[in-house]
């Protein structure tokens, strides 16, 4: 920004302030205004676009545009760099289980409504608590020729939930399924899975469990990391660091996908995949930041989908340090002086405040009360009954989290209003996943984001919250009970009232983290993509997508 | 070639090696005094201290790091750039593969450069003051004082997201060269522009020129020939230094139009904490840097008549 512009800018903030002290705008609005004056680089496109588009949600149908990749070739840009090696169940990576969808099937297949539908499995039944049983499909053969058995279910179920797995070098899946499982195959195309105890998440945390060959993952670690062999719509023809491209799989249970080839490229810079789509050189983009969105609907050819993310960002507070740890009336001090609502705003999109510890779309989630909607005056007095002042620093990622720079610096500027001394420290990501779990552990709140790949509640909470390992730093002996009871009941009402009380604990009791926004996920699409849908789990499925015209 | 060339030649050589080396240890050096722990950035994020450690011995990250220093200079003598922690392929592959991206972009950028300064520079000094004298003047302004990411930006808005005359990403054939190329070159023309005008213009109030004058030898050869072989000294030595800058602005410039080249591969190895990609792709930056500019030296000595006989004499 040239002098001229910073005058203007100073000016116009000088304004927005004064109009919010007399009341004449909300916080909200400010905290907008206040945003675009930081977006002012990006001005000349949104006064170059003309016309005007809404944003919609669920499939797309309009006609026209351009389209990158031809009429049977679509070409898909990420914004997540392809970091993770092929084994589906030895990463977090979201990327890896976004392009897997294609690559792989599961037994159950979560829908863009985050609904499970059958999948490899026609259908499924509970033995007893422990044990349940899957009817497989005929006819699913692997992408290198070998057909689907109930052998091949039984070694992915073992090895992905840690029946069987390398117990010195555990794989990350076995993390989230927490509860290990045996196969016992009853047929062919019968398996029964036997957990250690029951678990309630089985079937969510099953449609995240890509199902392998069991030859394959005879031969061990490094063919797994190699190459994929799934049964999945799209097999992997082309593998490049940097571009992926997925062939169609003829005989895919579903019938060939309409599309023969999807192309996925990573390009770090999200305005530079905002304009390849613009310019008809991509046909879906992921990551549309929502200061884009605007662009994409005045633009012509292309439209954008949102939806509310089944991800929280939070205020996380490390509970085994002081001045947070030991004092609860801290922590609720703390989440009254946040301005919950502005920072929403900020984020922009389908972004919503966030109402509870477990994500919009997370299974069981209830709004909590109290609201913890900003109040000064009521921080001021949990600060005085929590033992008064206190300094601390808050630790954020910058240009990984939407906003995260900007609701972090609102953040300083609300604790301090009320009597805290917040000294922020914003790091670019690698150095912010060192401060988060490196040596020294340094820092005393951080802002961070946790997004679920199953609306089961039990994903997020068992890896933030249950000690011993929790990366909150959280030793809590109610909270431990309750993930654990979630964890191993498979009553859907029994569960319901159990992540009631629980999230009741963490809201107003134990606060070990201020949720602070449910994020937007938006993807950008030319007008000829048909059939693309947003999954709020982040994935996308590339069989039944066609570009039309 | 004379003795004191071949000195002049091994001394720079020399100095050569050794600038090279410095970066080498500086480059090392910053990579681990920076935060971010490689070994961490590649397992799930609260992953136990035994598997992260696991992974810091199979990288090599944990051994001290004197010794990492050794094994890195070890394989930079044996032309062994070592290992990409994410990739898992040699560095000097990875470069390989992407460093013809850059370097075409870089020679198209300098030669279309060069293309637009040189007759335009001369153009303008041999009538000072006159209607394209001030349009030059104003071109060179304009070219250093806007940054070339704004370029860059604007251009894409412009020529391919508004008119979608010019692919907005790849390097996917010759259309795609036009946007990057005078995205780069902007800033490289307005240099050269001043440099040749300036240089054009003294050599113009020589001596011999008025001698070349005075015995009718007619304007454009005075300009072309004349001139043109003194002024191009300095335009030599703008040349050299500013390799370094269409290197580093390349990195921004393949950003902006996800050019696969070495600055995209390098923030991504940035990012992820891949120490050897990023000191390979330093290295051999580096040393075409310093190579060029010894070819600059040389090419100096070859022009300039006194640098020569300085050099023999």
């Amino acid at each position: 920004m040239d002098a001229a512009q910073d005058d203007r800018a100073r000016e116009a903030l000088e304004v927005a302030d004064r109009k919010l002290r007399r009341g004449e705008i909300s916080r909200r609005d400010f905290a907008r205004l206040t945003s675009m004056l930081g977006i002012v680089a990006v001005a000349p496109t949104a006064l170059a676009a003309c016309g005007s588009k809404a944003t919609g949600g669920g499939t797309t149908a309009a006609a026209g545009g351009g389209g990158g990749g031809g009429k049977d070739s679509l070409r898909f840009l990420v914004g997540e760099s392809f970091w993770a090696n092929w084994h589906p169940y030895n990463h977090t990576a979201q990327i890896g289980f976004k392009i897997q969808r294609n690559l792989f099937d599961r037994l159950v297949e979560v829908q863009p409504d985050m609904s499970l539908e059958p999948g490899l499995a026609e259908s499924w039944r509970q033995i007893d608590a422990r044990t349940w049983e899957f009817k497989l499909r005929r006819g699913v053969t692997f992408h290198e020729g070998q057909p689907l058995t109930a052998e091949d279910v039984k070694a992915s179920v073992e090895l992905a939930s840690g029946f069987d797995g390398d117990k010195r070098e555990p794989l990350a899946m076995a993390a989230t399924w927490g509860v290990p499982h045996k196969g016992e195959v009853v047929d062919e195309l019968t398996v029964r899975l036997i957990g250690a105890k029951p678990f309630g998440p089985l079937l969510n945390t099953l449609a995240i469990t890509d199902i392998l060959s069991a030859e394959d993952i005879a031969r061990g670690r490094t063919t797994l990391e190699r190459r994929p062999n799934g049964t999945g719509a799209f097999k992997l023809a082309d593998d490049k660091p940097n571009v992926k491209t997925l062939e169609r799989f003829d005989d895919h249970y579903r019938g060939p996908a309409r599309l023969r080839t999807v192309t996925w490229e990573f390009i770090q810079d999200s305005q530079t995949r905002l304009n390849a789509l613009l310019a008809g050189q991509a046909d879906v983009i992921d990551r549309v930041e929502p200061d884009q969105l605007s662009l994409i609907e005045r633009g012509d050819g292309a439209q954008a989908i949102s939806v509310t993310a089944p991800e929280i960002q939070s205020m996380w507070f490390r509970m085994d340090k002081d001045p947070f740890g030991s004092n609860a009336g801290l922590r609720r001090a703390f989440a009254w002086s946040l301005d919950r609502e502005s920072m929403a705003g900020l984020v922009g999109g389908k972004a919503a405040t966030a109402d509870s510890h477990l994500a919009s779309g997370i299974e069981f989630r209830a709004p909590q009360q109290p609201a913890y909607a900003f109040d000064p005056e009521r921080a001021r007095a949990e600060l005085a009954r929590a033992g008064g002042p206190v300094s601390f620093e808050l630790g954020s990622s910058t240009g990984f989290y939407p906003k995260s720079k900007e609701i972090c610096e609102l953040a300083q500027q609300n604790l301090e209003e009320v009597g805290f001394t917040c000294r922020l420290t914003l790091l670019e990501l690698a150095a912010w996943i060192d401060m988060l779990f490196g040596r020294g552990r340094p820092g005393e709140v951080f802002y961070g984001g946790w997004g679920n790949l199953t609306k089961d509640p039990d994903f997020a909470l068992a890896t933030l919250l249950r000690s011993p390992g929790a990366w909150t730093g959280a030793n809590d002996r109610t909270s431990d009970a309750l993930i654990d009871a979630g964890k191993t009941e498979t009553d859907a009402a029994a569960r319901e009232r159990t992540y009631g009380r629980l999230q009741e604990h963490l809201w107003s009791e134990l606060v070990p983290a201020v949720p602070i926004v449910y994020s937007d996920l938006s993807n950008g699409l030319r007008d000829n993509v048909r059939g693309y849908e947003v999954y709020p789990t982040f994935v996308q499925d590339f069989w039944p997508v066609e570009i039309s015209g | 070639m004379s003795p004191g060339a071949r000195r002049f030649l091994l001394r720079r050589a020399g100095q050569a090696a050794f600038v090279i080396f410095g970066v080498a240890c500086v480059t090392f050096l910053v990579l681990r005094l920076v935060p971010g722990d490689p070994a961490r950035l590649m397992v799930p994020p609260g992953s136990s201290e035994e598997t992260v450690q696991q992974i810091r011995e199979r990288l090599g990250t944990d051994d001290p790091l004197l010794s990492q220093f050794w094994s890195y200079l070890q394989g930079l003598v044996q032309g062994d750039l070592g290992q990409s922690f994410r990739h898992e392929r040699p560095v000097l592959e990875l470069v390989l593969e992407a460093i013809p991206a850059t370097l075409s972009l870089a020679v198209t950028t300098l030669l279309f450069a060069l293309l637009v300064a040189v007759p335009l520079g001369i153009a303008a000094a041999a009538r000072p003051g006159g209607l394209l004298d001030r349009f030059t003047l104003v071109v060179s302004m304009v070219g250093q004082s806007l940054p070339n990411f704004w370029i860059g930006v604007m251009l894409v808005l412009l020529f391919a997201v508004e008119r979608q005359w010019f692919p907005a990403i790849g390097n996917e054939g010759a259309k795609a060269y036009v946007l990057p190329t005078i995205t780069l070159s902007a800033v490289l023309i307005a240099a050269l522009l001043r440099t040749i005008r300036q240089s054009m213009m003294e050599a113009l109030h020589e001596d011999y020129v008025r001698t070349a004058r005075a015995k009718g030898v007619p304007q454009r050869r005075i300009l072309l020939v004349h001139a043109l072989k003194n002024a191009s000294l300095p335009l030599v030595t703008v040349l050299g230094l500013q390799i370094g800058f269409v290197f580093g602005a390349a990195f921004v410039v393949e950003l902006i139009f996800n050019w696969p080249g070495v600055g995209l591969l390098t923030l991504q190895a940035i990012e992820t904490r891949d120490f050897p990609v990023v000191q390979g792709v330093v290295m051999v930056v580096a040393t075409v840097f310093v190579l060029a500019n010894l070819l600059v030296d040389v090419a100096y000595a070859y022009l300039n008549p006194r640098v020569r006989l300085g050099l023999e004499g």
